[in-house]
């Protein structure tokens, strides 16, 4: 735990106050961090905002529970949103339905969490039912079995998905040894061997202040907040330090690894290593993925036509990847132009003009994540749990602003060089070897 | 879970659920302005908002496309972001739009063309600016026409290969009863000239042919001014003849249920019922009061079918559409005792005919659902007004901001009625997709249910 985080209560440190955006006068928003009684809580109060979101998260997600029990975090609290041990599911689901609330598990390879979204004047209520779910879940052998078979379920239709696989493809070439890798091929296997006695000792041992972050955001006081955090706090036991294993990690030069099956076109994903939120060349690295996608565009869809588009990814993991995919017919063609287009950003020109473009392309899009309850929600816990600091978002645009074009060229030298495809179409070129550089 | 009554027209627009959304907040609700030139304007104002979006709606889409045009309004669309007057050159058009801040979207439906485009609030004069030169000046020229023909190409392969894709493309067929095979789009496409996508801008891209959906953190008024000083200049001209058909026009000349073959281990099923014209203000909100009923926990629709296990998956959907809405419910079924499964589904669609079945609790719980969405909603600007712009397309840029919603406690009689009309009794159209192992064990094709 850093130091910015006081012991115990009094919303004292990061105190950031975000100007209220817009030409229409709006009370500023307020993001405040603090401990209650060993809890550790991200607020940010947003002014006249009907809707209050908040969330209770895990750290550490599947990449702490490891491979054999990878899944169970997920499967504990989609079981607890189906009953507690003074609710039974019905009653439960007649109560959210009155205080038009909603809950819902998300999960990441670095947390999983449960999270809330109700009117503001029904928050204490919601929050009274959120503290039962997560304090007293029933975990019925029923619906354990009814959730997981749901979860199967929801794991077979990924594949039958070929951007999916082909992500999947590519995640395993680049993690190789890693956690992340044995969550991603571990799931479904002991989600389908998990029993109830499993979750019962997870949810004892596991369900701690250490593991914990507490995110809310809404038109709330302080003094609300803590009070509501605090009698939560109080029936969490504190756990044992967290102790996450080691998460960086070279991924190696790219490699690849392929499928060929019956299919109209070639699905592609590449992922190479990427700084994570929060790292001092994370708001580099993002410009220099606008700008790579941005050439790709030109010259894979708009000059060439072997694509209809192209779709890049940051991350937003502790041990971080950025990834691009396509779908082409021309498969060797494609991928050379990609070849092509990357050394050209490493040792060609690249413009002050473009890297502007790129910059602006980058923040349009965070400005659009970043309207609604939900997503500042989101991007909180995120950046609380995987930047080690929820500040770090909200500098994020102003260091975006900063970027130049040789930072720009030295995050691809450094991250974005080495690619480790994933690939499932069905041209017999399709082979390792063609992603090989040359 | 399944997903939330997908809202593709979520909120039967903020037009219409006008007064329950704005009912909550002190803004004022969209208004709707026609300008000289022929240009709808919907206005509204989202204090607070960090980006101004505009959603620029272009009447005509795939459904009135003749034969030998197939795709060619899909082709046009494209060939708008390959650069105008200002910057001829495609890298030049997109670096100048990137500078700009500008995030492009665009679609063709069955019934218009959309170009969104959203900008941080401070550029909104300069994105208006940049909309009308791509609505105006795009250039079409012969190479770069047959280079975006090849794109559309890996486009349609891409989508063939999704199953989500392609269920709704073949539901979507079957209720315009004019299933379009790729095959004959992709000849109709190359037969498109740049000459006769010039004529067909010509002709489509017109101020009064047209509506704007304008959104952002200045006052409506001030919205306006900005979008009158900017594309009052915009010259009207004569609108081609735009063909919206009624599903009622073509129902059944391909009949009502398709089989497809692909390799998903869980069979997925779509029905479709054909449902109003959106301009039925009443019976779309029932329509969408209706979807939200069905997916609400509370529902028995929900507790039966997906809490106790019987289907894995399902979503409910009212797509708008032109000349009236359809109602879609996407399942995802068991591979085990398919047919059981799907006599389970439809034994329980035609419980809807009970006017109890679907109770009070359960309406009171989806209208909150819906004054949530439209909350939720007017934080996300962009797709704010691209639900809010497909709505009024859908009723012909009918309607206005003001329209009411019906009262707060009513809903059940409207709903029963719209079932009674447009759902119970009426054969749905179907379309069942699932793989080759699990086709070989099926009759060779499914009965028509009632």
């Amino acid at each position: 735990m850093k130091s910015r985080w006081v012991k115990d209560l009094a919303p004292v440190m990061a105190l950031l106050v975000i100007s209220a955006c817009g030409q229409q006068e709006r009370a500023a928003e307020t993001t405040t961090g603090f401990i209650v009684e060993g809890l550790e809580v991200i607020f940010l109060q947003t002014p006249d905002q009907p809707l209050v979101a908040f969330g209770f998260y895990l750290k550490g997600g599947g990449n702490y529970v490891g491979a054999n029990q990878s899944g169970i975090e997920v499967l504990l609290l989609e079981t607890a949103l189906r009953g507690t041990e003074t609710r039974s599911h019905k009653s439960l689901v007649r109560r959210l339905t009155g205080l038009n609330t909603h809950f819902d598990v998300t999960s990441s390879d670095d947390f999983t969490g449960l999270r809330g979204l109700t009117p503001k004047a029904n928050f204490a209520a919601a929050w009274e039912l959120f503290a039962d779910i997560l304090m007293r879940p029933r975990l019925e052998p029923a619906d354990i079995e009814k959730v997981r078979r749901r979860m199967l379920a929801q794991m077979t239709m990924f594949g039958e998905y070929p951007a999916e696989v082909a992500l999947d493809m590519a995640v395993g070439d680049y993690y190789a040894d890693h956690p992340y890798r044995y969550i991603r091929t571990g799931g479904a296997k002991s989600i389908a061997a998990l029993t109830r006695n499993d979750l019962i000792q997870f949810y004892r041992a596991d369900f701690t202040k250490n593991r914990s972050l507490l995110a809310v955001v809404g038109d709330l006081t302080i003094e609300e907040v803590t009070r509501l955090a605090r009698k939560l706090a109080r029936k969490l036991p504190q756990g044992p330090d967290l102790l996450l294993p080691g998460l960086t990690f070279d991924a190696g030069d790219g490699g690849a690894a392929v499928k060929r099956q019956s299919l109209p076109t070639h699905f592609l994903t590449g992922l190479f290593s990427a700084p994570r939120p929060g790292h001092a060349e994370y708001p580099a690295f993002t410009v220099a993925l606008e700008l790579f996608r941005q050439r790709l565009v030109t010259q894979l869809q708009s000059r060439r036509a072997l694509t209809d588009r192209v779709v890049t990814r940051e991350g937003d993991l502790v041990a971080n990847y950025g990834s691009i995919s396509f779908t082409t017919t021309e498969l060797v063609a494609a991928v050379s132009v990609v070849r092509n287009t990357l050394a050209d950003l490493m040792s060609g020109e690249i413009t002050e003009p473009e890297v502007k473009a790129a910059m602006q392309q980058r923040l349009i899009q965070y400005m659009m994540q970043a309207g609604s309850v939900e997503g500042k929600l989101d991007r909180m816990a995120q950046w609380g749990i995987v930047a080690e600091d929820w500040r770090q978002a909200e500098q994020f645009p102003a260091e975006v602003a900063k970027v130049t074009a040789d930072e720009v060229r030295a995050m691809v030298r450094k991250y974005i060089r080495r690619i480790h495809w994933g690939g499932i179409g069905p041209s017999r070129r399709l082979k390792a070897g063609l992603f090989k550089a040359r | 879970m399944p997903q939330r009554a997908q809202t593709g027209f979520t909120l039967l627009l903020a037009m219409m659920t006008a007064a329950v959304a704005w009912g909550q907040s002190a803004d004022d609700p969209p208004s709707v302005s026609t300008l000289g030139n022929g240009l709808k304007v919907m206005a509204i104002q989202l204090p607070g908002s960090q980006v101004a979006t505009l959603q620029l709606i272009v009447k005509g889409g795939t459904l009135g496309e003749p034969q030998a045009q197939t795709g060619w309004l899909h082709l046009l669309e494209h060939m708008l972001w390959k650069g105008h007057e200002g910057y001829p050159r495609q890298a030049d058009f997109l670096a100048h739009s990137n500078r700009l801040g500008v995030w492009r979207q665009s679609e063709v439906t069955e019934g218009w063309m959309s170009v969104t485009l959203t900008a941080p609030t401070d550029s909104l004069q300069a994105a208006l600016r940049h909309l009308l030169e791509i609505v105006r000046t795009t250039t079409i020229n012969q190479a770069q026409l047959d280079l975006e023909k090849r794109v559309i190409l890996q486009e349609l392969d891409r989508l063939s290969a999704n199953p989500d894709a392609v269920l709704d493309k073949t539901i979507l067929a079957l209720l315009a009863a004019q299933g379009v095979p790729d095959q004959e789009s992709r000849d109709a496409l190359f037969n498109a000239t740049a000459e006769k996508m010039r004529l067909l801008r010509l002709r489509n891209l017109l101020p009064n042919n047209s509506g704007l959906v304008v959104a952002g953190s200045l006052p409506r008024d001030q919205l306006l001014d900005v979008v009158r000083l900017i594309m009052g200049p915009w010259p009207d001209g004569f609108v081609g003849e735009v063909t919206t058909p009624s599903s009622a026009d073509r129902y059944e000349i391909y009949g009502r249920d398709s089989i497809i073959v692909m390799a998903v281990k869980h069979p997925r099923w779509v029905l479709a019922w054909p449902g109003p014209p959106i301009a039925d203000i009443e019976a779309t909100q029932a329509a969408r009061l209706l979807t939200e009923s069905l997916v609400g926990l509370n529902s028995p629709f929900f507790q039966r079918l997906y809490d106790e296990g019987i289907v894995l998956d399902f979503s409910a959907e009212y797509r708008m559409r032109p000349g009236g809405g359809a109602l879609l419910l996407k399942f995802t079924l068991p591979r085990e005792r398919l047919a059981n499964t799907q006599a389970l589904i439809l034994q329980e669609i035609r419980r809807l005919a009970d006017p109890s079945y679907l109770g009070p609790a359960v309406l009171r719980n989806a209208r909150n659902e819906l004054a949530n969405q439209m909350l939720l909603l007017r934080h996300h600007p962009g797709n704010f007004v691209r639900q809010l712009g497909s709505a009024w397309a859908a009723s012909d840029l009918a309607g206005r901001g003001e329209t009411a919603f019906p009262p707060s406690e009513s809903g059940q009689q409207e709903l029963f009625e719209f079932l009674q009309t447009y759902i119970t009794g009426i054969a749905p159209y179907h379309v069942l997709m699932l793989d080759a192992a699990l086709r070989r064990t099926l009759p060779t094709s499914q009965p028509a249910q009632r």
